[in-house]
């Protein structure tokens, strides 16, 4: 039987890589947030006026460059600590708190779904620390959320009919926001490839779910996702998304062993 | 016994999921501010399940009033993935400019007409993106104009959602 806390470890051990890698791309971007640069926190503000001034001059203080890359370079030697000895509960709140201000500096997100991720998986963390019967509950919350985040994007497409008919995946690989590769954009071009696809695609994230039932299909499904995650990143340039919910695949496989 | 509990309870949980998805029809904005600090920690997870046109932001810019404006050209477009990109990937603010854009447009739809839209903190970053990209092109000062427009697979602007004014950015000291 598994160890509800080595999961724990092994999970904190591979967010340490992922955090790790987030901060230096945010340190590389500093310029960005500067006051020269896109997300100026001179007119960010206006947004949080609504909090209790302590707080807010606690946002001040901390979200104006300097003190914000500063809060990068402890946000990345505390993730290269995480790695290194992921025993410490403290070293998860930090990386928690400085994620969650990640989050408030560009409006709800930076990257969408794997801040989000972060969050959750840095959260339970935190409180899986606490308690053995809590590490149990963390991991469950893991495993429900991720378990989750397949299942209802397979469910969002399978309602949409372009998804059904496959030319949502043409729609999307093609889409000039993104540089797939071309021979991917000429391949989705074939209908019946381009259905083929987008019905791969609706399957894995619906059956996602029955990871937990069988150990076989723990093994396959998590093999799947893997490649799965690394054909996103080909195609969309997600490689946080590959990191982070890589992270949390240890905890699926705990729980698979609980049934 | 307690795997048949367990199993059950999941079960149960993705049920609940579906019931719950046929009935939420849209995702109408959380209006509370505190609610909407905690939004990224409950998440929707939905990827790719809104199949609308591509919407780019354009810019053109010149340097001299002698000069003529260049086409329109894309901006923040994602860059190619490489095995590097797997660990740090600078098109991540390409990403993240993309977010923008999708906040900027439900900014646009639900703008009450009160105050000029020039002057919401949507428009400001939109502004903001585009003088980052074009100081990495110029040095010198310029005028500049920006576009959100919907595109067709090849980035060229199909129609106009949002075009602005002409602006002038100068040199910093």
């Amino acid at each position: 039987m598994l160890d509800a806390h080595e999961v724990l470890v092994t999970i904190a051990r591979l967010m340490g890589i992922a955090v790790m890698l987030q901060s230096l791309e945010f340190i590389k971007m500093k310029d960005s947030i500067s006051e020269k640069g896109i997300w100026r926190w001179s007119e960010l503000r206006v947004e949080f006026i609504f909090l209790p001034k302590p707080l807010m001059r606690f946002l001040d203080w901390i979200m104006v460059e300097k003190r914000f890359m500063e809060m990068m370079t402890i946000r990345f030697y505390t993730a290269i600590l995480a790695f290194v000895y992921p025993h410490f509960f403290i070293i998860f709140v930090i990386l928690f708190l400085t994620t969650f201000l990640i989050t408030l500096r560009w409006r709800g997100s930076f990257n969408g779904g794997s801040d989000y991720l972060t969050l959750i998986i840095l959260l339970c963390l935190c409180i899986g620390y606490l308690h053995p019967l809590l590490a149990k509950a963390a991991l469950w919350y893991i495993t429900l959320q991720v378990i989750s985040s397949y299942f209802l994007a397979g469910l969002y497409k399978v309602k949409e009919q372009k998804w059904r008919m496959g030319t949502a995946v043409y729609g999307f690989v093609s889409s000039p926001n993104y540089k797939t590769p071309k021979f991917l954009i000429e391949k989705s071009k074939d209908p019946a490839f381009a259905k083929y696809m987008a019905w791969s695609v609706i399957l894995f994230e619906l059956t996602f779910p029955l990871v937990l039932t069988l150990p076989s299909l723990t093994t396959l499904y998590l093999a799947a996702g893997v490649v799965f995650h690394l054909v996103n990143f080909i195609t969309f340039g997600l490689n946080r998304f590959f990191w982070v919910w890589c992270a949390s695949y240890p905890a699926i496989y705990y729980c698979s062993k609980l049934i | 016994m307690n795997s048949i509990i367990i199993l059950l309870c999941v079960l149960l949980y993705f049920v609940l999921i579906i019931v719950f998805s046929l009935f939420k029809k849209t995702s109408q904005g959380i209006n509370n501010p505190y609610l909407n600090l905690i939004k990224p920690l409950i998440p929707s997870w939905k990827f790719y399940d809104d199949f609308e046109e591509t919407r780019l932001l354009f810019y053109r810019a010149k340097t001299s009033d002698s000069e003529v404006f260049s086409e329109w050209a894309p901006l923040y477009q994602n860059s190619k993935a490489t095995f590097s990109t797997l660990f740090i990937n600078q098109g991540n603010l390409s990403l993240a400019a993309q977010s923008h854009m999708q906040q900027l447009l439900s900014d646009i739809e639900v703008h009450d007409e009160k105050t000029p839209f020039e002057e919401t903190l949507s428009y400001k970053i939109t502004q903001n993106l585009v003088i980052y990209a074009i100081r990495k092109k110029y040095t010198e000062s310029f005028t500049y104009q920006f576009k959100v427009a919907s595109v067709d697979v090849c980035a060229k602007p199909r129609e106009d959602i949002i075009i602005s004014p002409l602006y002038q950015e100068g040199v910093d000291a």
